[in-house]
């Protein structure tokens, strides 16, 4: 019995966390908001310990703070913490594309070339670019970093992913940025072509430094 | 190791039980591979079974052992590759981190770092985890003056899954005299705010490191 308990809690621990990070995503919880142990228990039906695990999880993940006296609080997402998770992100992107250089194969950089190519035809009929084309810019990144072959790289990325996924409607909502976009991709994919490992990370770094420097230009000018 | 050795402070129990379990795992006590039962670790720590369970969940998080479905939990091995793989990322975060710290070291931050270069200096190399103590402790006055909340959390992820590698810096044959000189170049670096040169001591110290550990770990797994 304890031993089947033992054996299904992990998954079940990754499952809440699911849950409660998409409703952050989402705004169900808002800033500052408690998560009240006793009450998502009662909610999801699941006894507390495998819920406060999801909570040191998302923690972890900087979606909720753990304050003392008062229980989890979901964290707002300040402009400082953006440029933090940025300065992070061209660092860790760019490393990921250096190890990518030599392991990409022929195959998964003509994937490369087929994303940019939707991305470009569906920028230039749209204005806004929904949720699908956002997640073609997603799967782009997502190629070159898998090819890192460096797991905890992956891990630690696709843990900043998620909080990205917090600012999902600012980003690449306008025609001029994802036009930028298709060319800084290029610009990698020709870096990948040409098995350049200092160019490969020079690209991308500067690919996510001008997508950060889009979004805190229009962060300010929403303020 | 009974339960009232354990817990003395009001730390959470979990995480002494996590503590232990841990740092039997660095010091070779407990061997890559090797099964840890609930039951037993209960039986031998006289603590009921919940917290052991939450202490084995903390340890799998920190990549110190994994759980697995029908087997329960092992201790994990560390490999080359985790090893390289673990120092290419530092390799860019703790120089970015170093950078960061520049404008927010103080003086009294700086006083203790000269403070941890000379106990280094004056400590015998025998004082293995005195030595991992103190070259942690000097590192983390940089790391936590980053400024970069995520970027300190990251850094002491990857310092909780290291601690097993570290080891191998400070062993009897370990480089010792060589992170004492490269810790009074940062500190220099530091004194001297230059952000350039910061980076690349930082950089340079990260990379010995792991072509030392790299080095000595090769030659206790041929």
């Amino acid at each position: 019995m304890n031993q089947d308990v033992f054996i299904e809690s992990k998954p079940l621990r990754e499952k809440i966390a699911d849950i409660i990070r998409t409703d952050i995503i989402k705004g169900v919880y808002r800033n500052g908001e408690r998560l009240v142990e006793p009450k998502l228990a009662k909610n999801l039906g699941i006894s507390r310990t495998p819920i406060r695990e999801a909570l040191r999880q998302l923690e972890g993940e900087g979606f909720i703070e753990i304050v003392p006296r008062r229980g989890a609080v979901v964290k707002e997402l300040t402009i400082k913490d953006i440029d933090d998770l940025y300065a992070i992100k061209a660092n860790l992107e760019g490393l990921a594309a250096r190890q990518a250089t030599l392991n990409l194969t022929s195959e998964q950089i003509e994937i490369l070339i087929g994303i940019n190519k939707k991305f470009r035809d569906y920028a230039e009929k749209n204005p806004g670019i929904p949720d699908e084309h956002h997640k073609d810019n997603i799967d782009f990144h997502n190629v070159f970093i898998a090819a890192s072959g460096n797991e905890k790289l992956v891990d630690i990325l696709d843990g900043m992913s998620k909080n990205f996924q917090r600012l999902k409607s600012m980003l690449m909502s306008d025609a001029g940025r994802a036009a930028n976009a298709v060319k800084e991709h290029k610009k990698i994919i020709d870096a990948f072509i040409s098995k350049d490992p200092d160019l490969a990370e020079k690209t991308v770094r500067e690919h996510i430094i001008s997508g950060w420097e889009y979004l805190k230009q229009r962060i300010n000018s929403n303020a | 190791m009974a339960a009232k050795d354990i817990n003395i402070d009001n730390t959470p129990l979990s995480e002494k039980i996590a503590a232990t379990i841990r740092n039997s795992i660095i010091k070779g006590q407990l061997k890559p591979g090797e099964r840890l039962v609930e039951p037993k670790l209960s039986e031998m720590l006289g603590i009921s079974r919940t917290p052991i369970r939450e202490a084995l969940r903390l340890l799998e998080m920190e990549g110190f052992i994994e759980i697995i479905p029908r087997r329960g939990a092992i201790v994990t091995t560390l490999t080359e590759k985790d090893i390289d793989d673990i120092f290419v990322i530092k390799m860019k975060l703790e120089p970015l981190a170093s950078k960061l710290a520049i404008e927010h070291l103080d003086n009294h931050d700086l006083d203790k770092m000269r403070e941890l270069v000379k106990k280094m200096d004056a400590g015998s190399s025998r004082a293995v985890s005195q030595m991992i103590h103190w070259n942690y402790d000097f590192h983390r006055i940089f790391i936590y003056k980053c400024g970069n909340e995520r970027l300190i959390k990251m850094l002491e992820g990857l310092q909780q899954q290291f601690k097993r590698a570290t080891v191998y810096s400070f062993s009897i044959e370990g480089r010792t005299k060589e992170v004492k000189e490269e810790h009074s170049d940062l500190l220099e670096a530091f004194e001297k705010k230059d952000a350039e040169m910061v980076e690349k001591v930082v950089e340079k110290h990260v990379y010995n490191g792991w072509q030392f550990i790299k080095k000595q770990y090769g030659s206790s797994h041929d």
